[in-house]
């Protein structure tokens, strides 16, 4: 009892607080390796769609951008897919000559499957970070309701009861609630900074969509 | 989300290593103030044991004077003693010399005392003797006042008895007074009692006559929902062309709420050719919606309905 260390006072706590602690742990461990994935994803998706938009509009033949896209061996993403589809379908559907107006609605179809699809990646494991950000500090306040009862229930049995027979417990027992808020305020602060990200991202995608749909029923109209 | 997760080993790596620079910093945090804690308690301690040794030394310098002193102050106090063994002895010669003297004197004292007292006991006894006879005439008064004192009591005794009679004479009285309120008292209940019984059988009267009346209502309803439902089928009824015989018939409807006709069925109905027969249901059918009862509780499903087109 006289242990008065962290360590000390984490493996004098009964089973039920240092299960509490272990969840958290953990919880923390994997929200802040996804948060360091997200991150990577959301700045290499931005990255990609300055690097697309500036070749697009530097007035470049589509043919062209589509087969240098096309031509390369990794795995398009971002606006680079969209356009892909989007270009892909386009023709298909203007070799089985079909009407121009068909034609246009099959690829803005297309690009907005593949948007969606892009939208999704971004956005998926999201959910975890707020689950955390959110769950995290009542399970540490679990922890610490759980401490102060085990604390109080062994002071009802002594005739003089003292402050230092109880601080002990209710000191290991803050500590879950310390854990659950350190887990959850990282987790929060990312989850509102993605999803801001995610929903921008996703603006500029539908423009960048509208704008290409644009082009091709031009193009449409033109005469191949 | 784990699949995921395990795709990118690195940022799992850069996750844990992150927590256990955490909890390590936060340890060592701790641990270092508690060490402060711990140096200071050392200190105390050092000082207090320092303090408890220097005792220690002061008390047996102490002990070892008082030990010299002690055999001092017994050398001086033997030869003190014997000095005043030989004062003693002779101090107890004197004593001796002055006892006799007292005893001689105190033996002349006692003669004088005897004699004193032999005088003092004759002058007792006289007084003793005219003492009891001053008793004995105080109890003759006593008794005197004792007898007069019984007389008067006996007086007063008697008349305890005659006040007692009279109050007893009231009382019972008071008891049949009592007992007369009581009886009358239950003659109003039987009174009232017999009233209730009375009011009771009235209104029970009344309510059959209420019941028997409703009854004859509700009969006199059903007789006319009947007629009105028999009325309403020979109204609609047409007399099939080329028919001589037309017997009575017994007609069994079955009817729904509101009078919707369910089904029609024939009881007895002898003689009847099938276009009768075929007319008559058609003129049920034709009734619906049947007329409905004065009363709902006189509502039937399956009605029979003697069919006479005279």
């Amino acid at each position: 009892m006289n242990d008065t260390s962290l360590l000390g006072l984490v493996a004098n706590a009964s089973i039920p607080v240092q299960l509490v602690l272990v969840i958290l742990l953990f919880a923390s461990i994997f929200s802040w390796a996804l948060m360091y994935v997200k991150r990577g994803y959301i700045k290499q998706g931005q990255a990609e769609a300055t690097t697309f938009e500036g070749r697009f509009w530097s007035g470049i033949n589509l043919t062209d951008l589509f087969a240098q896209l096309s031509g390369r061996q990794e795995k398009r993403f971002g606006m680079e897919a969209i356009f892909e589809s989007g270009f892909r379908e386009f023709a298909r559907a203007r070799k089985a000559e079909l009407d121009d107006s068909s034609v246009v609605r099959s690829a803005h179809r297309a690009m907005k499957v593949a948007m969606s699809r892009e939208v999704e990646m971004l956005d998926s494991n999201l959910s975890f970070l707020a689950t955390v950000g959110s769950v995290s500090p009542y399970v540490g306040l679990f922890g610490t309701v759980w401490g102060i009862m085990e604390s109080f229930r062994g002071l009802a049995g002594v005739q003089q009861a003292t402050m230092a027979m109880v601080a002990p417990g209710i000191s290991e027992a803050l500590i879950a609630t310390a854990m659950g808020l350190l887990a959850a305020i990282p987790a929060v602060i990312a989850y509102n900074k993605f999803a801001n990200e995610v929903d921008s991202m996703v603006i500029r995608y539908e423009n960048f969509l509208e704008e290409f749909t644009g082009i091709l029923q031009r193009q449409a109209q033109a005469p191949s | 989300m784990f699949s995921e997760l395990l795709k990118h080993p690195r940022a799992m790596a850069l996750s844990i290593g992150f927590h256990l620079v955490l909890i390590a910093a936060i340890l060592i945090n701790f641990h270092f103030s508690d060490n402060t804690n711990l140096v200071k308690q050392a200190d105390l301690a050092k000082t207090v044991k320092a303090e408890i040794i220097d005792q220690q030394q002061l008390d047996a310098q102490k002990n070892r004077k008082k030990k010299e002193q002690e055999a001092r102050r017994k050398r001086e106090l033997e030869k003190q003693n014997k000095e005043k063994q030989a004062k003693a002895r002779e101090a107890e010669k004197k004593r001796q010399q002055a006892e006799q003297k007292k005893r001689k004197i105190a033996l002349q004292k006692k003669k004088q005392e005897e004699a004193k007292r032999i005088a003092e006991a004759k002058t007792l006894a006289e007084q003793k003797k005219q003492q009891q006879e001053a008793l004995k005439k105080q109890q003759e008064v006593k008794k005197q006042e004792e007898q007069k004192k019984q007389l008067a009591a006996e007086k007063q005794k008697k008349l305890a008895e005659e006040k007692r009679k009279r109050e007893e004479k009231i009382a019972r009285e008071a008891e049949q007074k009592r007992l007369e309120a009581e009886r009358l008292k239950q003659e109003a209940d039987k009174r009232r009692l017999a009233e209730e019984e009375q009011k009771r059988r009235q209104q029970e009267l009344a309510e059959k006559l209420k019941a028997e009346e409703s009854q004859r209502r509700l009969n006199s309803l059903r007789e006319a929902y009947k007629l009105a439902i028999k009325q309403k089928i020979e109204r609609n009824w047409r007399q099939p062309q080329g028919i001589t015989e037309m017997p009575d018939c017994e007609v069994r409807v079955i009817q729904g709420p509101g009078g919707i006709i369910l089904d029609v069925s024939f009881g007895a109905c002898q003689g009847g050719a099938k276009t009768y027969r075929s007319s008559i249901e058609n003129a049920v059918f034709k009734a619906e919606p049947l007329p409905k009862p004065g009363d709902p509780s006189l509502f039937e499903r399956e009605l029979i309905i003697l069919f006479n087109p005279s």
